[in-house]
Formats: C-alpha cells, sequence, structure tokens
C-alpha cells in the first residue's frame, strides 16, 4: 500500500514537474543566451492558455488551436523584444526586469479586458479521454501526454542547441557575443529569434495545460517565481538541467506534499534554499 | 564648508524642509501619504546599499521590514505599550536575524544570492501565516498602539512628525556612511569585488556589514509602518514587496544617493493618481513604467544628472 | 408689410411666452425647497411618523405548495426631513484585479443594483445615493484613506479579503465613517473589532465562516459516512473553517474521524499532489473551503484523478459561488450522496416574492444569476438607506444606533443586525448540486437550518 502510494506521487510529481519544465524551457532558453529576464515570462505562458482557449472555441481542433496559440504567442514575444527590450540594450540588465514588470501589468489587464475575468479552461480532447488506475488514483492519459510532451520538448530543444548548425551559431553567442560577431553572426537577430521560439515554448505550456488548469486573469504572478527558480537552480542557460530540476522540483514536492500536508506553503523555497545552500553555484554549472 | 555645496545635501535640505511643512497644511490624507513616502524612502535606501553600491541584488528585504514590523507589533502589544520603545528593540532585534541569513546567503554571488534571499523572505512569509497563535496568521495583529508610556502620537501629526525624525536621522547617517571609509569599501563590494582582499578586507566580512546596517534601516522602516498602519498581516514579508524597493530604486536612479527617494515618491504619486481608475489602474501603471524605462534609461535621477552636467558644460567649467 | 406683421406677432408671442414662462417658473421656484447645501450638524428627530407597511409575501415551497403570508413591517420614517446632504456618497471596496477579480466585480453589481433603485424611486428623502469604487488590491488602507478624505464618501460597503477587513476595521475609528463588510468572512471582524474592542462602525451583512464551518457540519451529520478529510487554504479562512467543522460535527456525531488533511497555500494552480493524498487515505467523504478559480482547478482535477469515485459526498462550503457555477456549468461533479454546497446567499432561497424580483432584475441587467456577494452589497445599501431614512442624519453615532437591532427585508430573507457585534443574522441553505438543463447547476434537498443555530453568540469565549 505505501508503495504504491509513493508511486502515485511521483507519477503526479512528474506531471507537475513537466508543468514546471513547459513553463521554464522557454525562459532557460531566453535567459540562457540573451541574458535577459523576462519577468513576462508567466504572463505569455497564461496567455498561451487563454489562446487556445479562443482558438478551441472557435475551430474545435485541439491540434490547430494549439499550433495556432504558440504561434502568435511567439510573435507577441518576439514583438516585445523587438519593440521594447531592445531599446534598453544598453542599459544595466536589471533595467530589463523592471520594463518586462510593466509588460506583465499590462498583459495581466489585457487578459482581463479580452477574456474578462470568469476563469476559463477547455475540455479534455476526445482522444485523450480515459486514464489508467495506479494504486488510488486515475493517471488520466491526458496527465501523460503532457509528460511525454514535456520530454519531447526537451528533446527537441537539445538536439537543436546541440547537434544543428543554428544551434552552433547560438551556442556561440551564448559564449562570447563579441566573439561570435567576428564570425559575422548577427546576436541581435539571433537575439529576436530566440525570444521568438522561447515565448512560443510558453504558449505551447500554457496552451497544454489549461485542460486541467483553468487560468484566470493575472494567474501568471502565481507562475513567473516557479520559472525563475528552476532557471536558477539548473544553472543559467543550461536546458538538460532545467528539465532535470523540473521534474525533481515536481517529484519532491508531490512527494512531501503527501508525506507532510502542512508543508505545501514553503516547500519550492525550502527545496531550493538548500539545493542552492548545498552547492555554490547552479546545480549543474552553468553554461 | 565644502560639503555644504555636495548636491545630495542640498537636496536634502530641500526635501527635509518642505516635508516638515506637510502638517500645517492640515490635509488629513496627504500627511498620510508622505508618511508612506518617507517609510518607503527609507526602505528603498537601506535596499538601494545593497543594491547600488554594493551590487548585491536581494528579493527578501522584505524579511528585515517585515522582522522590524512584527517585533513592534508584537513587543507594544504583548510587553510594553511604547511605539518608541518597539522602535528602538525591533531595529536591534534586526541585527542577529540580519547576520543569519547574512551569513547562509552572502557567501553566494549574484542570481544566487537572489533567488537564495527570494527564499528565504518566502520561507519568513510561510512562518508568519502559520505561526497562527502569535502572529494571527493572514488575519494579522489588530490594535498596535500609538499612545504610549513615554510617547504619545496618537494624532496623526505627531506621528508624521515621529516617523519624520526617523526618517531624517536615517538618511543623514545612510548618507554620512556613504561618504565614509565603509562607504568607499561597499562601492569597492559592487565596483571590483575582487580587489578588496588586496587592501586587507575580507569581501564577505564588509557584505555582511553592509547586509547587517541595510537590515537594522529597513527595519525601521517597517516598524514606522507597523505603528501607521495599527494592523500588521503576513504580505509585507511577501517577495513582490521586497521588489518594491528595487522597483523605486529602478525609477529614481540606482547610482545616485538620493535616486531611491526619489524613486519612492514616483512610485507613491503614481500608485496613488492611478488607482482612480479602480479597474484598470494596473494598465495605466505598466503602461507608465514602461514609458519612463525607455524615457529616461538609467531612472529618472540620470535626467537630473543630465541637466547638472549641462549647467556644467554652460557654466564652462 | 406683411413680414413685419408676422415679425410682430412673432415677437409678441415670444415675449408673453418668455413672462408667462417665468412667472411659472418663478412660482413653482418659490414652491420648492431650496436644496441644501451646507451640512448642518445632526439635526435631532423632532417629528416622526410611523408607517406600517404590509408585505404580502407568496412564497412557493414546491409546486404543489404555495403560502400566503402577510408581514406587517413598521418602520419610524423622518417626516419632511431632509438629509444634510443632496448627494450622500458611498465608497465601495473589492478586488478588482487578479484571479479574484470577479468578486470586485459582484460587488459592484450589487451596489449598483442598489443604488440605481434607490435613485429611481426617489433617493433617500430626496438625496441621491452615489458609488465610489476603489480596488482593495491596490493597498487598502491607502483607498479607504483616501475615500474618506479626498473623495469625502460618508459610507464603505465590500471588502473581499478578511485581511484586509481586518485592515480597514482597524483604522475605521480614525476614518469616522461607518463601514459594512459584505464578503470577508473572519470572525474575528466581528467577535474581536465590534464586540471585543467596541469599534462601534463596523456592521457585516454576509454571513461569516459560521456558514463554512458550523451550518456545514449539520449536513454532514445526516450523512451516513464516517470518514472525512478536509482540504483546505493554508490561511486563516481554511483553518478556522476547518476547526469549526471538526469540533462541532465530533459534537453532531461523536462516531465520526478525521481521517486527512491537506493545507494548499493560499492561491494554488495544482492540486494534484494533495488530491493523490486524499485518495490515498481512507476517508469517504471530502470537506473543503477552497473557492473561486482554486475551486474549479480543484473540481476538475477531482474529477481527473478518480476522486469522485471514491469520495461518496463532497462539502464544498462556497461551492454555489456564480463564477463557479457559470465556469463548471454542467461538468460540476456529483457524488453519489451529493455535492453539497453554499455561499453567503444562495439565488433560490428564500422563495419569496422580494427574493425573485431581485433575482428578475439582476439577471435582466447583467445577465446571470446573482452571485451572494452581490447580494449582500445590495443589502448592505438598503440598510444605510433605511438607517438615513430613520434617522435624517449623517451622524456615525446616530446612524450606528439605528443600525444596531435593525431588522431588514433583504433578498436573502429578514436580517437581523444583532447589536452586540454588529453582525447580520439571516441563514444561508447548504444544497446538493443537481443538473436539470440549466446554463448553470441547480440545487436540490435545501437545508437551512435557522441562523440562531449556527451563529456563534457573545460572549464568543
Amino acid at each position: 500500500m505505501i508503495d504504491l502510494a509513493l508511486l502515485s506521487q511521483v507519477a503526479i510529481g512528474l506531471y507537475r514537474g513537466s508543468f514546471y519544465w513547459l513553463l521554464a524551457a522557454g525562459l532557460t532558453l531566453i535567459f540562457g543566451v540573451t541574458r535577459i529576464v523576462n519577468f513576462a515570462h508567466a504572463a505569455f505562458f497564461v496567455l498561451g492558455g487563454y489562446l487556445m482557449y479562443t482558438f478551441y472555441v472557435l475551430t474545435g481542433s485541439f491540434l490547430l488551436s494549439l499550433i495556432a496559440s504558440l504561434t502568435v504567442t511567439g510573435l507577441l514575444g518576439a514583438l516585445t523584444e523587438v519593440t521594447l527590450i531592445r531599446r534598453i540594450y544598453e542599459v544595466p540588465p536589471i533595467y530589463q526586469l523592471l520594463l518586462t514588470f510593466g509588460v506583465t501589468l499590462v498583459v495581466n489587464d489585457v487578459q482581463k479586458l479580452v477574456w474578462g475575468k470568469f476563469p476559463k479552461y477547455i475540455d479534455v480532447p476526445e482522444y485523450f479521454k480515459g486514464s489508467i488506475q495506479l494504486g488510488a488514483i486515475s493517471y488520466s492519459y491526458y496527465s501523460l501526454l503532457v509528460v511525454v510532451l514535456g520530454f519531447l520538448v526537451f528533446l527537441l530543444l537539445h538536439l537543436i542547441i546541440n547537434k544543428t548548425i543554428w544551434g552552433l551559431r547560438v551556442r556561440a553567442v551564448w559564449r562570447d557575443p563579441s566573439v561570435a560577431q567576428t564570425l559575422r553572426i548577427n546576436p541581435r537577430k539571433l537575439y529576436t529569434t530566440i525570444f521568438l521560439i522561447g515565448t512560443a515554448l510558453a504558449g505551447l505550456g500554457g496552451s497544454l495545460i489549461i485542460v486541467l488548469h483553468p487560468v484566470g486573469p493575472g494567474l501568471g504572478d502565481y507562475l513567473i517565481v516557479y520559472a525563475f527558480i528552476v532557471v536558477v537552480m539548473a544553472g543559467l542557460g543550461n536546458i538538460v538541467g532545467a528539465f532535470i530540476v523540473s521534474l525533481l522540483i515536481g517529484v519532491l514536492s508531490s512527494v512531501f506534499t503527501w508525506l507532510i500536508p502542512e508543508a505545501d506553503i514553503l516547500l519550492i523555497y525550502l527545496i531550493a534554499a538548500v539545493c542552492l545552500l548545498l552547492r555554490v553555484g547552479g546545480l549543474f554549472g552553468e553554461r | 564648508m565644502r560639503i555644504l555645496r555636495e548636491t545630495n545635501v542640498i537636496m536634502m535640505v530641500i526635501v527635509f524642509f518642505a516635508l516638515s511643512l506637510v502638517p500645517i497644511a492640515n490635509e488629513r490624507f496627504y500627511i498620510y501619504l508622505m508618511s508612506l513616502f518617507m517609510i518607503y524612502s527609507v526602505f528603498a535606501l537601506s535596499y538601494n546599499l545593497l543594491f547600488g553600491y554594493a551590487g548585491l541584488l536581494s528579493f527578501g528585504h522584505a524579511l528585515l521590514f517585515a522582522s522590524g514590523a512584527y517585533v513592534t507589533a508584537l513587543f507594544t502589544l504583548k510587553i510594553f505599550a511604547d511605539p518608541l520603545i518597539g522602535l528602538i528593540v525591533s531595529a536591534f532585534s534586526s541585527i542577529p536575524i540580519a547576520l543569519v541569513v547574512g551569513f547562509l546567503t552572502l557567501r553566494h554571488t549574484r542570481i544566487y544570492f537572489s533567488i537564495l534571499t527570494l527564499a528565504f523572505g518566502m520561507l519568513a512569509y510561510a512562518l508568519l501565516v502559520k505561526w497562527r497563535d502569535v502572529t494571527g496568521g493572514t488575519d494579522g495583529l489588530v490594535g498596535i498602539p500609538k499612545r504610549g508610556i513615554l510617547i504619545d502620537i496618537s494624532s496623526p501629526h505627531l506621528y508624521y512628525y515621529f516617523i519624520f525624525t526617523f526618517y531624517c536621522l536615517v538618511t543623514i547617517c545612510l548618507y554620512l556612511l556613504t561618504k565614509s571609509r565603509w562607504g568607499l569599501l561597499i562601492r569597492a563590494l559592487g565596483d571590483n569585488e575582487d580587489r578588496l582582499p588586496f587592501s586587507g578586507h575580507s569581501p564577505i566580512l564588509v557584505r555582511l556589514f553592509t547586509f547587517t546596517v541595510s537590515g537594522f534601516a529597513a527595519s525601521i522602516s517597517g516598524s514606522l509602518y507597523a505603528v501607521l498602519m495599527g494592523v500588521v498581516t503576513p504580505d509585507v514579508a511577501y517577495w513582490t514587496f521586497s521588489a518594491e524597493p528595487l522597483v523605486m530604486t529602478l525609477l529614481g536612479g540606482s547610482g545616485y544617493f538620493l535616486g531611491p527617494m526619489l524613486g519612492a515618491f514616483i512610485f507613491v504619486i503614481l500608485t496613488t493618481a492611478f488607482a482612480r481608475f479602480a479597474e484598470y489602474w494596473q494598465l495605466i501603471l505598466g503602461i507608465a513604467i514602461i514609458a519612463i524605462i525607455l524615457g529616461f534609461r538609467g531612472g529618472i535621477g540620470g535626467v537630473f544628472e543630465s541637466l547638472y552636467k549641462m549647467r556644467l558644460r554652460l557654466r564652462g567649467s | 408689410m406683411s413680414e413685419r406683421r408676422v415679425d410682430r406677432r412673432a415677437f409678441i408671442g415670444t415675449v408673453t411666452g418668455a413672462i408667462a414662462g417665468l412667472a411659472i417658473g418663478a412660482a413653482a421656484g418659490w414652491m420648492a425647497k431650496p436644496p441644501e447645501v451646507v451640512e448642518r450638524p445632526g439635526a435631532t428627530m423632532t417629528e416622526t411618523k410611523t408607517v406600517i407597511s404590509t408585505i404580502r409575501e407568496t412564497a412557493t415551497v414546491s409546486p404543489a405548495i404555495t403560502e400566503t403570508k402577510t408581514v406587517t413591517q413598521t418602520q419610524t420614517v423622518a417626516v419632511g426631513k431632509k438629509l444634510p446632504k443632496d448627494v450622500v456618497r458611498i465608497g465601495v471596496l473589492g478586488m478588482r484585479s487578479g484571479l479574484w477579480a470577479t468578486y470586485g466585480e459582484f460587488i459592484e453589481q450589487g451596489a449598483r443594483l442598489a443604488v440605481d433603485e434607490i435613485n429611481t424611486n426617489g433617493g433617500v428623502l430626496g438625496s441621491k445615493l452615489e458609488l465610489v469604487f476603489r480596488d482593495e488590491v491596490a493597498d487598502v488602507v491607502k483607498q479607504a484613506k483616501e475615500l474618506v478624505d479626498i473623495e469625502k464618501v460618508d459610507f464603505i460597503v465590500g471588502i473581499d479579503s478578511s485581511g484586509n477587513a481586518m485592515k480597514v476595521g482597524g483604522i475605521i475609528n480614525e476614518l469616522g465613517k461607518i463601514l459594512i463588510v459584505s464578503h470577508a468572512a473572519t470572525h474575528r471582524l466581528t467577535e474581536e473589532l465590534v464586540y471585543g474592542k467596541g469599534v462601534k462602525l463596523i456592521f457585516r451583512t454576509a454571513v461569516p465562516v459560521y456558514q463554512d464551518g458550523i451550518a456545514s457540519a449539520y449536513v454532514a451529520k445526516d450523512l451516513p459516512v464516517k470518514k472525512w478529510a478536509g482540504i483546505n487554504g493554508d490561511y486563516e479562512f481554511g483553518r478556522v473553517s476547518w476547526e469549526l467543522f471538526k469540533n462541532t460535527l465530533k459534537q453532531l456525531r461523536p462516531d465520526v474521524e478525521f481521517v486527512e488533511e491537506q493545507w494548499p497555500k493560499f492561491g494554488t494552480e495544482d492540486f494534484k499532489p494533495f488530491i493523490g493524498a486524499l485518495l490515498a487515505s481512507d476517508a469517504e467523504a471530502l470537506f473543503t473551503t477552497i473557492w473561486a478559480i482554486e475551486l474549479v482547478t480543484l473540481q476538475r482535477q477531482l474529477v481527473e484523478m478518480g476522486g469522485y469515485k471514491k469520495f461518496k459526498a463532497v462539502i464544498s462550503t462556497l461551492g454555489y459561488s456564480m463564477d463557479v457555477a457559470y465556469a463548471l456549468g454542467r461538468d460540476y461533479p456529483v457524488a453519489e450522496l451529493g455535492t453539497w454546497v453554499s455561499g453567503r446567499y444562495i439565488w433560490m432561497y428564500p422563495p419569496t416574492d422580494v427574493n425573485k424580483k431581485f433575482v428578475e432584475k439582476f439577471k435582466a441587467r447583467y445577465g446571470k444569476y446573482p452571485a451572494y456577494s452581490a447580494e449582500t452589497t445590495y443589502s448592505a445599501i438598503y440598510l444605510i438607506k433605511k438607517a438615513l431614512e430613520e434617522t435624517a442624519s449623517l451622524d456615525v453615532d446616530t446612524l450606528v444606533s439605528a443600525m444596531e437591532g435593525a431588522a431588514l427585508v433583504t433578498p436573502a430573507g429578514v436580517r437581523w443586525i444583532r447589536p452586540e457585534d454588529h453582525q447580520a443574522v439571516y441563514e444561508v441553505p447548504y444544497g446538493r448540486i443537481a443538473h436539470r438543463e440549466a446554463e448553470i447547476p441547480l440545487l436540490e434537498e435545501l437545508k437551512a437550518l435557522p441562523a440562531h443555530f449556527y451563529y456563534r453568540h457573545p460572549p464568543f469565549g
């Protein structure tokens, strides 16, 4: 009995970890490569959910809505970078934090304006209905899908960065933007592309989770902290690290919640504090 | 007498003088608003010691503010009902707290330090929420007295001058600190930390010193806040509250001693003015912040510096 | 030539008309009382009239049973008096931003409906009511002070968050205006601040945490389950409700056990680990005070994880809040022995004409059934009207005396403002979620316990 309960909690933790990963993946990429502190990242994640809702209501197709929503979110992210963030590259990076904080405020109220204040969610798409029994819990096929997709996103990202020519350029800029320029790689254009991909990833995440987590205006304010904790604990820009850390936090918080019901309000901060205190530097080293 | 020519001193004298006149107008709300401004000023100035001077980006500064607020509240409610004693007690209690938290977090650098301070701040928040018997949980502690044994500051005017006194004291002390040898050391932390050991100083000790002094000032602002409100709730320890002095510092400019004060003023004015739009004030505030950042790169304090430089150029110096 | 004659006739006609108009206008002006511009300090009432109104209440209890009851209401109305001001301003605080923004809107809806009704029907002793809205999330103390000192409001109503209610309650004596809380549920507001510390300016028209913690136990006592689990937010509302529920139920059913409790932090977006732990326990039924968007998440995830196969009964104390009812709609899960829900007002109870008219008007204006905090705020405005009409005064002490012990006929029933703690006493039922082809689920098997049974009473020890 105990073992099965533990297994169920771990399985739940993998889902939660995948949630955190989908939230943080884009930020890892953006922060890692460009060092831009995009405080609005979680707001775009939630925006992805809202867009998914709208497209789904319009088209009734899960796949189409998913693609549409992540594309639009990505484009909006790139637009933000080009029109706003790019203008303050010369100032100390901390001002990007303030600027993107302003963006968050705007995005939150836009969500309120456009979609209203009532919570929004979409139903599980037909072909994913059903679940498997894992001890006392039913583990839905959709949750499984999220976990699998999270892993695929990780694989894809990892492969692109490490095995493609374009990825090589990214890594060059990562290491040293000035040297990259001598190799005729345009960091500016790359930054925009990274922003597009990173925000699109956030949009993808938001679109997926709206089935099991209703969205409300300003939900991102509660999520942004998780994203930054994952990114920092993993070691800035470390994609493998971020994936593992996300899953780790998900599993640990799930298991500890079950063991110590009082702990939830402390958990993620305790985990972060303990991990960071024990190691000077990120969990997996910086890239 | 050269110190009198210092811009900062001139500005401080002007601001102190202007603030001292506020209660004369007898407008209760503006007295309150300026009381808030002074408290936020101290909070932000203390924050900038860490951020602008020492280069440490903390997301847990609300922890020290909350310690000042809660210790004052608990002391005046349960032990001895006097706001002045409460303030002194909470200011000095902040020292061991700052030392412990500082010791744990300051060995780490940059972004790791930031997330660690965030974590500690939120753990403090959790403690305040969960230790219900003592803190009253999320409903908080009510009835924090303004009428004490030693001091009676129960009218808004009297209370204003009480805050004003500490506001001036802390601002002047922090200013003198930045001008002193210690100030140089703190600045060295921010500019080029690796060279500190060469002059015989340990970076970690300087950091700890800065953190403690900064925390001391922050807890004073927290104590003043608790008595002003009459009620404290755990949200004064939440990380979003830690972000406020950062926002104020950035708005005003972290490179100037009085930058955070200017930022606090702008922050209070903007949030108060925009709150008139009950439903969409966040939208307007967000647009305002974006506009300010794009318009005044480096905070609004930078504008004054440019003007000053322009004046110098015109004078031909 | 003819033109000039026409002109002259027109000119004479115009002048005559003007003189006549002026005369009539002057007469009318002479007869009408000049509006009071200057505030008079609380005038003592010298002339009163006792108005006996007969309200015929027709209640449809079930399709077969219709009762008619005649209620005689006596109210003292100041005759021929006017308020010191032509316009009485009421400040309204609610959560306008963030995940609970629906609640600020509900409060606004109730307030506007009441004020528009009152103003169209002659106002209060001829004076109009005006509303000023502020977001309590944007530093509630600053908003309250600004409302009183700058916006010059005469009353403050609303407040969703208990922490904010305590904050405003803590400074209300300084502000010197009456505060009528219409949502925040902490017992400490009335028990500690009003009863304990004698802060007379605070009133509350919404049923507090007694509804979540005590009334719910009476529902639980009749359910054939012995093992309960609880999932509540880790903050005062969750803690106090769960404690009250456990203590009350233990007395009513000594055979009951509480086998599991989970404490998600306030503002949780994922309940799965908690649900996993709940499912791993041997609980038969679930109690929760989780509300708003978090409740929507909880319910959806409970269904997804098989919670409704395990739990035979679910008590969700704020489950019939309209944002949740509309969001879940046909997806609102039903447990074998029932999903029992309540709120601070259930639109279908009591089945009186007053309530039906209110629901109709609300639906006509806003397109949805009234949320509970809309009704409680609506009633708060009417409480203000009643006190103003009786006293013709804006003096707070006079108004407080008029409000204490007042009995008000409101959509939720008769609210009695208990003098000791200024808490409105009225009962709100629990009901079982039923799906009946409507846009929102309906409630059946309403269980309405008389309020005096489940409210706590002074001295509150």
